[in-house]
């Protein structure tokens, strides 16, 4: 365990019940994750994942339950939240298509965040493609920029869903060591859905595996490496003895 | 036209897209026979989309694209399609207003005087079969009648999979359908997959999922900068040097391992503990 | 040559109002998603604001005034300016707050429908509150003139040009330059991602709101004295000058700028011409409103592309569809009771039934159209006007009789409107709204209200006679027969029962696939561009055919009928009744102009001339409070019933801890380490 998770949670899901239309998708959900925390929230298809992030921002209310961020509990309006370090990379990217790559950029960026230039060099392909309509990047050159427009504000708490989709293996093994720097230098505490269990509990400190709306298992990556099988059965809703 | 007799399903000769100054296809050649599963594989903005864009004619290009023999490169899209040339995309683009089984239903009856005359005269209801069969197959029969927005990023992925298998299909192509697809769903889509190739069809797989790409392929193209820089089969393709510099990073690496190597490499942050 | 030039610059000054309204125009849509309506009737208010005060220093409130000054002191120019400007700002905001914001979510029909509403209702409401009779613009700019190469020029026309130069050149700065500029167009974009970078979509689209209306208050105000002042003609100029944004496809400033001062010099160069005698008689009528409209859709449709490409967010979102089925009973009963209404009411009771009908079937074109394919036209009763003369030609010139004339004239209409919908292959959403709006005003101006195309004797309608029967409207002093009023339903739920089938059928499926994205339509194989033609041929149809059930109804067709105004009401209307499903024609035609709930208003609360605040506000009210439709919220009410039992079955599942997906045993919630 790191000394950072010495210190209070920047981002706690107390008992959280949150869906569509009255029906839960998520049901009493804990969570909570310490600056420089990378949390690798994983489960199957349909378990509630990018529910719980959507909720975690403000952008779905809770039925029941409560959220609390940065010490306060959440803002109903995301953009409040996103003022103050919450925020998330939704699973559609949430680039502007119709903007160019740089005004995209210009429009995240931010007093006290990161320089442009580091993020450029994160992802080297985006400074050549500045004056490009985004609409027509690829896709992965989408995923690309809407993990640059994240990281520019700096935020303090950084939820990402489905992190590597659309990345080729190259890129994904370049980004993966990166956001790891980043987590620890600036103290950003992140909260990653990621479908490669292993590349996510390799750079993650902790994890949670949902389950059909319901935490499965959940613990340090450390043990949920060590106990892979666990992992497995848990994407099944069983949990064996642990 | 001429048919040639011992022809590919699918093969393209020359087929290049420009757009602007940028090459984004150049002089591409690739053949996907019945029955086969060939994977294209390549670093992010190599030109992939790009070529399944222009097989399915959207977007403009020079060069030949043949089905069975047959050139259809000049005919509309929706011809295409009828051809038995089918295609999903990447961003999946279901049709939102209508429940999923209605988005098979539109690919199985196609409009026009006809039709008209039929949903006048007779009443067209969709054809339940092999619209259940297509959801069974990938395993949607349970959320036929909910609209595409209500679903899960994976589960609509295979919707649109699903809607790319009925009609006709002879050859199909798919962008990134594993996208988003956690580990047990994609080892099963492989295995459907295969099915689906056992039946005749052809398939055309991109993805970045290289533990499905390198499993279900008969054979690899890999492209960079719009350009085939290797094919062969997906044990060679693995240890291709080139592609290893372009795409695969190095083989042996997991991820945890480059973490190690780098956090080593002269910065300050705190190990992390295993 | 001089007196040429003299023309140009005359037309500088409406020139420079539509370049205002348009570079407004496209600030609002490039920060909403939203084609203004009314953004002609907000500056209508600020200009009769300012009149009001620079005549006796009153300023009018929606509601009550207050007294600035007197008839001998009134308010004076600077303040009287500003004050005006400012109402228009505040109308614009108000519009904003309590009309747009609550329906951003909602699909962006509802927004056509609610500033129509908006505009029909501040016209109205200017009107009212209003001396309009007597008020009179007072000139504000410099009235000296000088001469540039031999034409003797108004500095207040200069100073016009150069203001509306100004603004364009302000807005392209603001959302070009400046980041909250770039983040307004962001948020209008996907505004979940905006919020997500921080930013409060609300808030900057009220700042452009703001602006715009300011903007347009302010040249208007400007100009009124040179232009001239009445009730109506500023909130219609938004229509030019929609077609003037549309040049510049509704995003490019510079050219919607340049382009407004160009069509008002156009426009005073065809007065001139008018006076030469080498000019036609036939084009001396319409040619300036018509041509202009010719070229934005020469222009627009060299443009576009034929399948959005990538990246490109062609499709609106559009209310949910309720698939219709053909219920044996209820269809029967609603037959059987409009039957007996027609029997137990007379005279302008069963006229008003007779009417509603029809509108019913016009708007149900719309609800194949624009709810089905995903097409917003503005150009449906146009459709029907052009039948209805048509009709006129082939009754009385060469005595077609009864159900053919109906389906001949039906078919002219069915060529008109493929050729609109030639433009439609290419230009997609709310920029095709405004390209079949100026279709429809072009064919208004251009045909229907030509001197040349119009006998002396107006358009007469033969009396429909079928084998021997007489079928005509009017018999003696019965001023609806019920010959005719049973013909009507017949012929009504006839096209209505098989629109249905349509509806339920292939075609209603790929009409919603091709609505909601066109490329994977193509990808599945359906030929876009034959069924979005083959859609307007469907709906032209079925207007033509209601045109022509217009035309017997009165005897004789009158432009009034099918003006643009008719057609922007229809469609509103028949959006609140709701536009995805029969039923909601059914509301439209029930509440349409001259139908039941007219004759409702004037006969029995006697308020015949409120209808246009009642149904304009009532509009508005509904479009707010139902973003989808009358019938979708009655849908929406069944669907959330539906859903509650659906939860209650999903937790009585969940209490028992299992789920059909689930065999073994589940343990919840095990933590570990
Ligand atoms: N807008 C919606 N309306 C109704 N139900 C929804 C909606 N979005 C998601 N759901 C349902 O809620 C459940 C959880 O969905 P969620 O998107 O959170 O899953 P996920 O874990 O992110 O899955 P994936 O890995 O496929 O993205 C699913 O059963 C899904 O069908
Ligand atoms: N309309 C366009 N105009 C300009 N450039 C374009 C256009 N469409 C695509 N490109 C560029 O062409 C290149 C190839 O894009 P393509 O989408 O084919 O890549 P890809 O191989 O599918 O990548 P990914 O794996 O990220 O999806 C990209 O660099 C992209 O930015
Ligand atoms: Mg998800
Ligand atoms: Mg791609």
């Amino acid at each position: 365990m790191t000394s950072t998770l010495a210190t209070e949670p920047v981002l706690t899901l107390a008992g959280l019940t949150v869906g569509y239309g009255g029906v839960p998708a998520v049901r009493d959900l804990d969570l909570s994750v310490r600056p420089g925390e990378i949390m690798a929230l994983l489960g199957p298809n349909g378990a509630g994942k990018t529910t719980t992030l959507l909720a975690a921002v403000g952008a779905l209310p809770a039925i029941a339950g409560t959220v609390q961020a940065l010490g306060a509990p959440l803002d109903k309006r995301v953009e409040r939240n996103a003022r103050r370090g919450v925020t998330l990379v939704p699973d559609n990217r949430g680039v502007f298509h119709k903007l160019t790559v740089a005004d995209n950029l210009r429009i995240a960026r931010r007093k006290g965040g990161t320089d442009l230039a580091d993020v450029f060099e994160y992802f080297p392909k985006l400074k050549g493609m500045q004056g490009q309509r985004c609409g027509n990047l690829s896709g992965g050159e989408q995923q690309m920029l809407a993990l640059a427009k994240a990281l520019l504000p700096s935020p303090k708490v950084l939820l990402i869903d489905e992190l590597s989709m659309g990345l080729s293996p190259i890129a994904v093994k370049d980004l993966l060591p990166r956001l790891r720097l980043i987590a620890d230098e600036q103290r950003m505490a992140v909260v990653l859905v990621e479908q490669h269990i292993d590349l996510a509990l390799a750079i993650a400190d902790s994890a949670m595996v949902l389950h059909h709306g319901r935490v499965a298992l959940s613990g340090s990556a450390e043990l949920l490496r060590s106990q892979r099988a666990n992992v497995e059965a848990a994407y099944f809703g069983r949990v064996a003895d642990v | 036209m001429s048919v040639e007799s011992s022809s590919s399903l699918l093969e393209t000769r020359r087929l290049s897209v420009r757009y602007g100054g940028v090459v984004a296809n150049d002089d591409v050649a690739l053949t996907v026979e019945a029955g086969e599963i060939v994977g294209l594989i390549g670093p992010n903005g190599a030109g992939k989309t790009t070529f399944v864009d222009a097989v399915t004619g959207f977007t403009r290009s020079t060069g030949e694209v043949r089905l069975a023999g047959q050139r259809i490169d000049g005919y509309s899209s929706h011809r295409r399609r009828s051809g038995g040339m089918a295609r999903t995309w990447q961003a999946g683009e279901l049709f939102g207003d209508l429940t999923v089984a209605q988005n098979l239903a539109v690919a199985l009856q196609r409009p026009g005087i006809r039709a008209l005359l039929a949903d006048i005269i007779t009443g067209s209801a969709p054809p339940v079969e092999a619209i259940d069969t297509a959801l069974e197959m990938v395993g949607l029969a349970d959320v036929a009648d909910r609209r595409p927005s209500e679903l899960a990023l994976g589960q609509q992925k295979m919707v649109g999979v699903a809607r790319a298998l009925v009609g006709g299909t002879r050859v199909v192509l798919l962008d990134e359908p594993a996208a988003g697809l956690d580990t047990h769903e994609s080892q099963h889509f492989g295995e459907e997959l295969r099915r689906i190739a056992a039946a005749g069809i052809g398939v055309l797989l991109i993805d970045h999922d290289m533990s499905l790409v390198l499993d279900v392929c008969d054979r690899l193209y890999v492209l960079d900068f719009g350009k085939v820089i290797a094919t062969g089969k997906p044990q060679q393709i693995r240890d291709d040097p080139r592609v290893v510099a372009a795409y695969l990073g190095s083989p042996d690496v997991e991820p945890s391992d480059v973490l190690d190597s780098q956090l080593t490499s002269g910065t300050t942050s705190p190990q992390k503990g295993r | 040559m001089s007196e040429f030039l003299q023309f140009v610059f005359l037309g500088l000054s409406v020139g420079a109002v539509y370049s205002v309204f348009a570079t407004s125009l496209v600030g609002v849509y490039a920060a909403t998603g939203i084609i203004n309506f009314a953004q002609g009737s907000i500056a209508l208010w600020a200009v009769y604001t300012v009149a009001a005060l620079r005549t006796d220093g009153t300023l009018v409130l929606p509601i009550g005034d207050v007294s600035l000054g007197s008839v001998a002191s009134p308010t004076a120019m600077l303040p009287a300016v500003l004050l005006g400007v400012a109402t228009a700002a505040a109308w614009a905001l108000i519009a904003h707050l309590v009309v747009f914001r609550p329906l951003r979510r909602a699909p962006a029909l509802a927004n056509v429908a609610a500033s129509v509403g908006l505009m029909l209702f501040l016209q109205a409401l200017v009107s009212l509150r209003f001396n309009t009779e007597s008020l009179a613009a007072l000139p504000i700019l410099p009235e000296g003139t000088i001469t540039v190469a031999g034409a003797v020029v108004n500095v207040s026309d200069l100073l016009m040009a150069g203001t509306a130069i100004a603004v364009g050149a302000l807005l392209w700065a603001y959302f070009g330059l400046t980041t909250r500029g770039v983040a307004t167009r962001a948020a209008s974009e996907d505004e979940l991602a905006a919020r997500l970078s921080g930013y409060a979509p609300d808030r900057l689209a009220a700042t452009v709101w703001t602006i715009s209306g300011a903007a347009s208050g302010l040249i208007v105000v400007l100009g009124a004295y040179t232009i001239g002042l009445d009730p109506v003609s500023y909130a219609y100029y938004v229509v030019p000058a929609m077609a003037v944004a549309l040049v510049g496809r509704l995003a490019s400033f510079a050219v919607a700028s340049v382009s407004g001062l160009v069509l008002g010099s156009f426009q005073a160069v065809l007065l001139w011409a008018n006076t030469l005698d080498w000019w036609p008689a036939w084009a001396q009528a319409g040619l300036g409103d018509a041509m202009p409209f010719v070229v934005v859709v020469v222009a627009l449709f060299l443009l576009g592309g034929k399948i959005p490409s990538r990246g490109s967010l062609g499709e609106l979102k559009m209310p949910a569809v309720t698939v219709p089925r053909i219920r044996p009973i209820p269809t029967i009963a609603v037959v059987a009771a409009a039957a007996l209404a027609i029997l137990l009411t007379a005279d302008s009771w069963r006229f008003g039934i007779v009417t509603s009908m029809i509108l019913s079937l016009i708007a149900l074109s719309l609800v194949l159209l624009t709810g089905y394919l995903g097409q917003i036209s503005l150009a449906s009763i146009a459709f029907a006007g052009t039948a209805g003369f048509a009709l006129s030609k082939l009754t009385v010139n060469w005595g077609v009789p009864f159900p053919f004339s109906i389906v001949l004239s039906a078919l002219v209409a069915t060529a008109l409107g493929v050729v609109v919908g030639v433009p439609a292959l290419r230009i997609r959403g709310a920029q095709l709204a405004v390209v079949t709006l100026a279709a429809a005003f072009a064919i208004q101006n251009f045909v229907f209200n030509n001197p040349a195309l119009t006998p002396y004797e107006g358009h007469q309608i033969s009396e429909p006679t079928l084998l021997g029967m007489n079928l005509s409207v009017r018999r003696g002093t019965e001023l609806t027969t019920v010959a005719f009023s049973m013909t009507v339903l017949v012929v009504v739920t006839v096209m209505t029962l098989l629109v249905m089938r349509l509806m339920a059928g292939a075609t209603g499926r790929a009409f919603l696939a091709v609505r909601s994205n066109e490329r994977a339509a193509a990808s599945v194989g359906i030929n876009v561009a034959a069924t979005k033609l083959l859609g307007f041929a469907l709906s032209a149809f079925l207007a033509g055919v209601g045109g022509c059930l217009i035309g017997y109804s009165r005897g004789q067709l009158s432009a009034a009928s099918f003006t643009v105004v008719v057609g922007l009401t229809m469609l509103a209307i028949a959006y609140c009744g709701g536009i995805t499903s029969v039923s909601g024609a059914l509301i439209a035609g029930f509440i349409g102009p001259l139908g039941v709930f007219y004759v409702f208003l004037n006969q029995t609360l006697d308020l015949g001339q409120y209808y246009q605040v009642i149904a304009a506000g009532g509009l508005l009210l509904m479009a707010i409070t139902n973003p989808i439709g009358a019938a979708g919220a009655n849908a929406e009410l069944a669907n959330k019933l539906k859903t509650r039992v659906r939860t209650a079955r999903l937790a009585r599942v969940a209490e028992n801890g299992t789920t059909s997906l689930e065999m073994s045993s589940v343990k919840v919630g095990t933590h570990v380490g």
